[in-house]
């Protein structure tokens, strides 16, 4: 990469993010009894309301997605032989829902930075030698009050030295692991694609445990920063849906069988539709999954009398 | 957010025109050929987080490698280099021949190891001292080296180390036959030169009341008329006695005190982390006298001339402050350097030669702080304190970055005299 845009971008990231986040947790923890752990707390709510309103609508998006299903499935239907017209369908029924297909990535993709900022910002703000608390001098606003003198911080919590990973090696990552998967487990709107429905349980497990054994080797501060954030993300989830998300039973997926490619969209999609209503949450799911079978038999017989003309 | 959001959009209109939606006719038909499989993506997954791991994980957290500090005495550089050995370097036949230059090396064995030095070495007559931080910051070590050793890899039979729980930062200091350091285990140890015997120890207020991190001792102590001056992370200054390292005074600060002391006659001189340079007076039990408010930490050691004090800031300024102002008095003169300072500058004659974090060399007038020479680059970053044998000495100063280089500069001729690389 260029060294000047290289530059440019480092300098965006320590300005835009970085700086902004250390100052942010010196700042709370001298205000906050100079307590880090409370200061991780509070940044970490603070932060969970600034994104309240892409949490919100990632929800929006998942329900409206989840409510389009049927019609999808109806638009695919009509158009399977003319591929372009179905795009364009779909794409104008998405716009008159006024649902974004990529909208629910939004709140992921801003995760991402605050972890990797967060996780510097703390390296930094707790340094364990005096070549990290030389560099932290050059990230400290003059002009916030108290941040200057709050230099070193102490980084004890509860049983915790929040510069270092967890000494039980099992607590925070246990906490970590079990509260992402409550938290996927409440957000995770059902679909109707087997193939989705795979990756979705797959991700169900995979992210707790990749997290939780991160959390076995990162600082034990980005931890809580995981798990306090977890519980809020449940916390607003519940606000919105209740618990009945995280009670839903998971519709078993089935493992996609190779199959000819004319047959590839239409075969899976007719066995989901018949395995179960959790593929709906509308109130008039079971007429449209009755619809759905009617239509399925059709085709099947439309495809049979194809199939015999043909030989 | 708006902006955001019409990105956002900009992006999914992008997505579509590509053809890489799912309910796109293209990748319906990418998706007869074989698909990436549930194993490629845990697969992924894992080597991410590996990834992740490697480049941000405990061993980042926990390394240091030292700063390569160096102390000159009577011609000889004494340094402890990065892979953790003692050079001791003869500065005048390094003048004639690169290879003549080494007189002696100790490398220690395995499970002698040094560790990581931020402090520069105290000499004395017969050894030369250097504390060092060990294990990963949770140990400290102070070794006594002979200074006439013949032999680079022996340790001869009067030379000893001592252990300490807590890692030493600051340098150690000589004084009456004793050899006093601090360590981040919250105390000042007085150790005897002779035998590596403990003296006493002393107590700061932040262990007393186990203040966690904030009990550590980075500044390296300053001795005159049998009094010990340090700083502590606890943000006070203390004063104990040479003799037993009983407590004579203390004064608190808003911040961490990590510069080396300086004695003036009966003023004590010191910067801390609340950003400002205090002066007190000794003889009164620590009475403040003045203080100074500057943008940043107090990190370098101030020096003095006698009527003028020459402090460097981390917010890249060096500041003159006559010995006998008053509180509101503003510098004698204020010359900003740029980037970040926190190795103590050195005087010699009526000049001062600072040298930034980024290595930039600077030559002040005392008189006026103007830059008399353009200033040299060199090539790595300098955080330990500057070397030079007093302000009488030759015209020369030492200095060690933070990649183990050892240069020479001669001032009076403002050019490097040599270099040595102490890293294999």
């Amino acid at each position: 990469m260029d060294p000047i845009f290289a530059n440019l971008f480092t300098d965006i990231w320590n300005q835009g993010i970085l700086r902004p986040m250390i100052n942010s947790l010196v700042f709370l923890y001298a205000v906050l009894f100079s307590n880090m752990g409370l200061s991780i707390i509070a940044f970490t709510i603070f932060i969970r309301l600034v994104t309240t309103p892409l949490t919100l609508r990632q929800i929006r998006q998942m329900r409206a997605m989840s409510g389009l299903q049927p019609k999808l499935q109806e638009l695919r239907e009509k158009y399977k032989d003319d591929k372009s017209k179905l795009s364009q369908e779909t794409m104008r029924m998405y716009r008159q829902a006024g649902v974004n297909p990529l909208g629910c990535l939004g709140p992921m993709v801003i995760q991402f930075p605050i972890w990797i900022g967060l996780f510097q910002a703390l390296v930094q703000t707790l340094p364990t030698n005096p070549d990290r608390l030389v560099a932290l001098s050059d990230k400290l606003y003059s002009w916030v009050p108290f941040v200057h003198e709050a230099i070193p911080l102490n980084s004890d919590f509860l049983w915790l030295n929040l510069a270092e990973p967890d000494p039980t090696n099992l607590v925070m990552p246990l906490l970590v692991g079990a509260s992402t998967w409550v938290q996927q487990k409440m957000t995770t709107s059902p679909s109707a694609d087997p193939r989705q429905q795979s990756t979705q349980s797959m991700m169900l497990w995979m992210m707790p445990i990749m997290l939780g054994l991160l959390t076995m080797t990162f600082p034990s501060g980005l931890a809580l920063y995981w798990v306090v954030s977890n519980v809020v993300g449940v916390l607003t989830q519940y606000f919105i849906t209740g618990w009945e998300p995280l009670f839903r039973k998971s519709t078993a997926p089935t493992a996609p069988t190779p199959a000819p490619a004319a047959a590839v969209d239409s075969q899976p999609q007719e066995e989901t539709s018949e395995n179960g209503g959790t593929t709906d949450t509308s109130s008039d799911g079971q007429d449209r999954r009755r619809s759905h079978r009617s239509r399925h038999a059709r085709t099947r017989r439309r495809s049979r009398r194809g199939r015999s003309r043909g030989s | 957010m708006i902006r955001l959001l019409a990105i956002h959009k900009s992006l999914v209109k992008w997505a579509f025109s590509l053809k890489i939606s799912p309910l796109n006719p293209i990748s319906r038909k990418m998706r007869s050929r074989p698909r990436l499989s549930q194993w490629h993506l845990l697969a992924g997954i894992a080597l991410l987080a590996i990834v992740l791991t490697g480049c941000t994980g405990r061993d980042v957290i926990g390394s240091a490698r030292g700063w390569t500090p160096v102390t000159v005495s009577d011609g000889i550089v004494y340094t402890a280099t990065r892979d953790g050995d003692v050079l001791a370097l003869d500065s005048q036949a390094l003048d004639r021949d690169e290879d003549a230059g080494n007189v002696w090396k100790y490398d220690p064995p395995k499970d002698r190891e040094l560790g990581a030095v931020f402090g520069p070495p105290a000499v004395g007559e017969k050894f030369i001292f250097i504390g060092s931080s060990t294990n990963d910051g949770d140990t400290g070590k102070l070794i006594a080296l002979r200074k006439d050793r013949e032999s680079s890899r022996r340790i001869e039979e009067d030379e000893w180390d001592k252990v300490i729980p807590g890692a030493i930062i600051g340098g150690p200091t000589l004084a009456q036959g004793m050899v006093l350091v601090g360590s981040e285990d919250g105390k000042l140890y007085a150790f005897d030169a002779e035998n590596g015997e403990r003296i006493w120890t002393f107590a700061t207020e932040g262990l007393k009341r186990d203040k966690g991190k904030e009990k550590r001792i980075w500044s390296t102590p300053t001795v005159a008329d049998g009094a010990v001056y340090f700083g502590a992370m606890d943000d006070y200054l203390y004063a104990v006695s040479l003799d037993d390292g009983s407590e004579l005074w203390k004064f608190e600060t808003d911040g961490a005190v990590i510069t080396t002391p300086l004695v003036v006659g009966t003023k004590v001189i010191f910067g801390s982390f609340d950003r400002k340079l205090y002066a007190l007076d000794a003889s009164d039990n620590g009475r403040l006298l003045w203080s100074f408010e500057a943008d940043n930490w107090f990190w370098a050691g101030p020096i003095s001339d006698g009527e003028m004090v020459y402090a460097a800031n981390m917010d890249g300024k060096v500041y003159a402050l006559p010995l006998d102002r008053q509180d509101d008095d503003a510098p004698e003169w204020t010359q900003k350097l740029g980037d970040i300072i926190s190795s103590t500058p050195v005087l010699i004659g009526d000049r001062l030669v600072v040298t930034t974090e980024g290595g930039i060399v600077s030559l002040l007038d005392t008189s006026d702080g103007t830059v008399e020479e353009i200033p040299i680059e060199l090539a790595n970053k300098v955080r330990a304190p500057l070397s030079s044998e007093g302000p009488d000495g030759p015209a020369r100063f030492y200095v060690g970055d933070r990649n183990g280089v050892v240069t020479s500069i001669d001032v009076e001729r403002w050019r490097l005299s040599w270099t040595v690389r102490t890293r294999e």
